[in-house]
């Protein structure tokens, strides 16, 4: 369709970091939707000199596809009306565009279309319910310009907590493994390990690594590490991608901490670190000795969840997280439990530069991406919508490539609780090109185990960012003036001209079948979904090699 | 007078939706860019204010409307400044949403006047709206913060749900006013029964009534009576379903 | 088809329950049996025959002449359009009706009823506290009915969400307390172990006080009814999960419009002192998918004009009601065509194109009618449960016109006809 079969992206100056490429001029050839070695002379080229080229985004943890972000859709219509979103021009081939509207919570097609007018051509959907997984990938459908996939929820679900109650590690890495495969899933998402079962059966959450599930003698620490084991065992791609118990609660650095301690040596990604390290008693900030483990831990990775001042719309799992929230912002809430396998919460709220705070979260996450020694494993993120939209990411990137653009707003911040902070005196890095690249592409593709993305080597995804230099670092970034997807050219001259559909990116790890007669009982005893109609059918892109 | 003047060209043949037309700052237009905003026709869709009304005079932050308005719908939705006079009738959901200015409507409104939208959290945020006439049901529903005066009866519901924000009725008020409030303070001169979730606290002289009375007597020449300025309030608190930190005063007696 | 099958884990949209344990058998190409029975499900499959006709103006047609008409028809109209969501299709189908209706500038509504409409509303405004049908059964202790008996409309909510054992209930019915509160006319269910009949004046001051007396309000009322529905709040406080239940579809009387809405609140209240869910049934033809579509491809859960552009949200004036003034010059009617008096009136003096189930048969005149499958009969792809489960569809009868399929093809119909300006 339109992918262009040969394409020579010529005269730009190339951050491929992947390949050990920081800031070279040199050609990108690309041919039938890779990235090749060389093509002919004659080959249509495309003159890019003096721009930045990048490989395309790629988004790591964004919640932008699932039943929890259509409720937070439905929940949101005056956002809607206050950004409606006409359908964008595209080339009369490319097929019919969609209207649609914005806000925190974009429609599909708008959500496709505002990740490729930023230069990102994956993204993963971070927290699926298992049941609606075939929701999820309906979106996914309806959300073009962008590969995807999702984490499949497992942290709290009823079968897998009776395999750890019972000592089955074998039977449970099993199970996880026909989750994975009967969902089209990517990775093994853990929210709240234990927290949403207890808020769900009265005991409303569980707050400490080895707190006790009521009645059932699980912990926290025996679901993490029975679910790395798993992952590890299965070889997925990605690692188990932790969300930690006490998110948003002061003093919850120390379970953070003791949650990667109890790790061990596995491999594990942590997730929106910002909203997990918090000091006690009282707010401070506990980013210091968090990033310094990490640093010094190579088998872990994190994305941050940077807060950002404006409006955001909080979405989780994490049920009992969200009913806090509605009780101390007075806001609409949402919570919905999900049968044998997690919850969901939504408040829509607003950040303010004026509330202490919320400036204090802004500032732990710069202090994580300050003192992050190793960025491969320090991954941007908002924890789209949580922290912000994914249409912030341009500013976020300013923040740390700009010392003056953070220094001005440090000025216009509440700085009540900034006190300690190793940002208020002042983290004068900024990052370079190189550094972006890595942690907004090449790190979160390396993370995801997608050897395909995430750079611009012979046989790689012909996924390709083209931005105009811009001393005003945000607007470089919020307008690519190409980005290419799949050999597809979707922005020309910073328009949206193509909107390819994305290819859908899942794993399908083998397990023992014994584990099949046992799930079906307990189906027979506690689902409402038959068993033999659980699994989603019809995902017709292969799944990634395990 | 100064200002801008629409005049309604013909009669509405159909319902008219104006929300667009001053939800944007508009206090600095010349009458052709007022002529120029949009208006949603329920039949025919997509016209312009000046297809509809004559439009004249100079902007002053003022603007008056003239004409048959009861099929004119969310007429000063979303108001942010300015003074908005409106010589007659309006049709629903007048000041939808407002933010802030004047809304003054001589005649009736039609139901939800300074409500929120259907589906939206937060009805009016800021200003005056004055309906010198009576209310459609709702006026008033999930308002924020801001002033609404009806002058003659209010419909049901009126102030349903109001977060915050002052709703004065001079006549009678309808069933369930005040419902499931938040806070804010609905003030009753004509006849009113507090929702059984309200609770009575005390008979008194609300100081602060007489200010905003004497405001609205000499701001907008509403014919308020001695009796309300000098008399005695039923206080009424609630909605205890919600917060509890609302109020109904309801005069009583001279 | 000849000699006898059976297609077993069929799911029924006969209701909104989405009972996805049927076992449909098959002689002859028709439906001989529908094992669990139920009354709404048995009706609901009938025995699998439905028309296959393709029409003009009433007279047959082939299928690329019926297109053709409806493209020529729709494209003179845009602008101008209702697109009508029936019941009976899938959510893959409801894709392609949305993505006409924004290829055509249409407004699209569906079969969404009012008071169902009522409690969206009502739910973008408070947000709510909910849960998936299986909570019910595994964790509810206490259930309490406001003004409604599942048996007539929702015959097997009982024995497939509350009878059973559940995983925080392993006595199943014995281990839950049942309540039901009757408004008017409003029944609630018999098999209850706790009753009140409210009058519907009574209603929303009822649930008010509940409310406030969940949140630490105690006021000695008058009324015994009252006074019974706060000791009914207070049980519910009382409760380990406290499931409420109403019926979002319209009753046989009109009822308080605020009922809905006191009851979100009040569930959501209850999630101080406990833990508790409102579940609002809803009826079947994946109605519930058509909102989830909706929502995710517009924003909003139905009225959606395209008209300006882009998706706006118009509740008030809802599509469907506005088709008598004059709005609209051509409608497009999806799924099962309405049986509704008026609104098919309406549809009749109108150009009208039905793409769905048995519109060969509609009440009303049409430009086109095209008859397809019914979806989980014929059809396959996804359905919603009320819930917002999506379901797996596993037909027991093939053979038939797929909506899809023929909405499909109108839209590249339409996109050939309308130019390259917006296709």
């Amino acid at each position: 369709m339109s992918a262009q079969p040969q394409l020579r992206i010529t005269g730009g100056t190339v951050h491929d970091p992947a390949n050990g490429v920081d800031g070279e001029v040199r050609d990108i050839c690309i041919e039938n939707g890779r990235i090749v070695q060389a093509l002919p002379e004659g080959a249509p080229r495309l003159d890019v000199r003096g721009m930045v080229v990048m490989p395309g985004g790629v988004d790591i943890h964004s919640h932008l596809a699932s039943s929890s972000c259509n409720h937070a859709r439905r929940l949101l219509p005056e956002e809607h009306a206050a950004d409606p979103a006409p359908a964008p021009s595209l080339d009369e081939s490319a097929g019919s565009p969609r209207s649609g509207t914005g806000g925190t919570v974009p429609t599909t097609f708008t959500t496709g279309y505002r990740y490729a007018g930023l230069g990102y051509t994956t993204v993963f959907e971070a927290a699926v319910a298992p049941a609606m997984a075939r929701h999820s990938h309906a979106e996914l459908d309806d959300t073009p310009c962008v590969d995807g996939g999702f984490f499949v929820l497992m942290g709290n679900d009823e079968y897998l907590l009776r395999q750890v109650a019972a000592g089955e590690r074998e039977r449970a890495r099993d199970y996880s493994a026909w989750l994975l495969g009967s969902t089209g899933g990517y990775a093994i998402k853990i929210v709240n390990p234990g927290g949403i079962e207890a808020w769900k059966s009265g005991q409303r959450n569980l707050n400490g690594l080895d707190d006790v599930l009521a009645g059932r003698g699980i912990t926290p620490r025996a679901i993490l590490e029975t679910l790395a084991d798993a992952a590890n065992a299965l070889k997925l791609p990605h690692p188990i991608h932790i969300h930690c118990n006490n998110l948003g609660i002061p003093g919850n650095a120390a379970v953070t901490l003791a949650t990667m301690q109890a790790l061990a040596g596995r491999r594990a990604h942590f997730t929106h670190l910002q909203f997990h390290a918090y000091g006690g008693p009282g707010w401070s900030s506990g980013a210091r000795p968090l990033i310094e483990y990490v640093n010094s831990h190579a088998e872990l990775s994190v994305d941050v969840g940077q807060v950002m001042f404006g409006p955001a719309t909080t979405v989780t799992a994490d049920g009992p997280v969200e009913y806090l929230l509605h009780k101390s912002s007075g806001r609409k809430w949402v919570n919905i439990d999900i049968e044998l396998e997690t919850g969901c919460g939504i408040v829509p709220l607003l950040y303010k530069d004026k509330a202490a705070v919320t400036t204090l979260q802004w500032a732990i996450g710069l202090e994580l991406f300050l003192l992050s020694a190793d960025p491969w494993r320090v991954v941007l993120s908002t924890d789209h919508p949580n922290g912000g939209s994914f249409l912030s990411y341009p500013k976020l990137i300013q923040l740390l490539m700009d010392r003056s653009a953070r220094d001005q707003m440090l000025k216009q911040v509440n700085p009540k609780l900034l006190a300690g902070s190793t940002l208020a005196d002042g983290l004068a890095r900024e990052y370079t090109f190189n550094e972006i690249a890595i942690i907004t592409r090449a790190g979160p593709a390396r993370l995801l185990g997608l050897p395909h993305k995430g750079h611009l080597g012979p046989g790689a995804d012909a996924d390709v960012t083209v931005y105009a230099r811009d001393p005003d670092i945000a607007a470089m970034f919020a307008t690519p003036r190409y980005v290419v997807k799949g050999g597809a050219l979707m922005v020309e001259e910073g328009q949206l001209r193509r909107a390819p559909a994305g290819r859908r990116l899942h794993v399908r790890p083998g397990y023992d079948d014994a584990v099949l007669s046992d799930l079906r009982r307990h189906f027979d005893a506690y689902s409402t979904i038959s068993f033999e109609n659980y699994p989603v059918q019809g995902i017709t892109d292969e799944p990634i090699a395990v | 007078m100064s200002g801008l003047v629409a005049r309604l060209k013909t009669r509405l043949q159909q319902r008219a939706d104006l929300s667009e037309v001053l939800a944007e700052p508009w206090t600095t237009l010349s009458s052709s860019d007022m002529a120029g905003r949009t208006v949603y026709l329920e039949r025919d869709g997509r016209v312009t204010l000046g297809d509809l009304f004559h439009i004249e005079g100079q902007s002053t932050g003022r603007i008056e409307f003239t004409g048959e308005l009861d099929l004119a719908d969310r007429l000063g939705a979303g108001l942010q400044e300015g003074e908005v006079l409106v010589k007659g009738n309006v049709g629903r959901e007048a000041g939808l949403a407002m933010a802030g200015g004047i809304l003054d409507i001589e005649g009736d409104a039609g139901p939800r006047a300074g409500a929120a939208p259907l589906g939206y959290k937060r009805g009016m945020v800021g200003g005056e709206m004055i309906v010198r006439g009576s209310a459609g049901a709702e006026a008033g529903a999930a308002m924020r913060r801001g002033l609404l005066v009806i002058g003659r009866t209010a419909g049901s519901q009126t102030g349903r749900g109001m977060i915050a924000g002052t709703v004065i009725i001079l006549g009678a008020a309808g069933p369930d006013t005040g419902l499931w409030s938040k806070r804010g303070s609905v003030v009753a001169l004509g006849k009113i029964t507090p929702p059984e979730t309200y609770a009575y606290a005390c008979t008194y002289q609300p100081i602060h009534l007489r200010i905003i009375l004497e405001r609205l007597r000499s701001r907008y020449r509403l014919p308020i009576q001695r009796k309300h300025f000098t008399g005695l309030y039923h206080r009424y608190s609630g909605d205890l379903a919600e917060l509890g930190k609302g109020e109904i005063l309801a005069w009583t007696r001279s | 088809m000849s000699g006898t099958s059976r297609v077993d884990h069929v799911t029924c949209l006969g209701c909104g329950c989405g009972c996805d344990d049927i076992s449909v058998t098959v002689s002859e190409g028709r439906i001989t049996e529908v094992t669990p029975t139920c009354p709404v499900g048995r009706a609901w499959f009938g025995d699998g025959s439905i028309p296959l006709e393709i029409q003009r103006s009433g007279r047959p047609a082939s299928l690329d002449q019926a297109v053709a008409e409806a493209a020529e028809l729709l494209l003179e109209a845009q602008g101008r359009i209702l697109v009508y969501i029936g019941p009976d299709l899938t959510s893959q189908a409801q894709r392609q009706a949305v993505a006409l209706a924004d290829l055509l500038a249409a407004t699209v509504d569906s079969a969404t009823s009012p008071t169902a409409a009522g409690g969206l509303l009502a739910a973008q405004q408070r947000g709510r506290a909910g849960a998936t049908l299986g909570e019910v059964r595994n964790r509810a202790d206490v259930l309490l009915f406001w003004g409604m008996n599942p048996a007539l409309r929702y015959p097997r909510f009982m024995a497939r969400y509350v009878d059973p054992a559940g995983t925080h209930v392993p006595e199943g019915r014995r281990g839950r307390t049942l309540i039901g509160v009757g408004v008017g006319s409003d029944s609630a269910p018999k098999e209850v172990d706790l009753t009140l009949t409210l009058d519907p004046s009574e209603e929303i001051t009822a649930l008010s006080l509940m409310r406030a007396s969940v949140q630490g309000y105690a006021r000695e009322q008058t009324s015994p009814g009252l006074t019974q529905a706060i000791a009914i709040a207070n049980r519910l406080a009382k409760a380990r999960y406290a499931v409420l239940v109403h019926d979002a579809e319209p009753g046989d009387e009109p009822r308080n419009p605020l009922r809905v809405e006191a009851l979100i609140a009040l569930t959501q209240a209850l999630n101080g002192p406990t833990r508790a869910a409102l579940i609002s049934l809803r009826a079947g033809g994946n109605r519930v998918g058509a909102e989830t579509v909706l929502t995710w491809q517009t924003g909003y859960p139905f009225s959606v004009d395209y008209s300006r552009g882009h998706p706006h949200y118009d509740p008030a004036e809802r599509g469907a009601e506005r088709l008598g003034s004059d709005r609209f010059r051509a409608a497009l009617v999806v799924g099962s065509p309405p049986l509704d008096g008026s609104l098919s009136g309406t549809l009749g003096r109108m150009s009208t194109v039905a793409i769905g189930p048995r519109a060969s048969q509609a009440a009303f005149t049409l430009r086109v009618a095209i008859d397809t499958g019914v979806a989980g009969i014929h059809e396959a792809g996804t359905a919603y449960r009320m819930d917002e489960v999506p379901l797996q569809l596993r037909p027991p009868l093939d053979g038939q016109r797929s909506a899809t399929e023929v909405l499909r093809t109108l839209i590249g119909a339409i996109r050939a006809g309308l130019g390259p300006s917006r296709s």
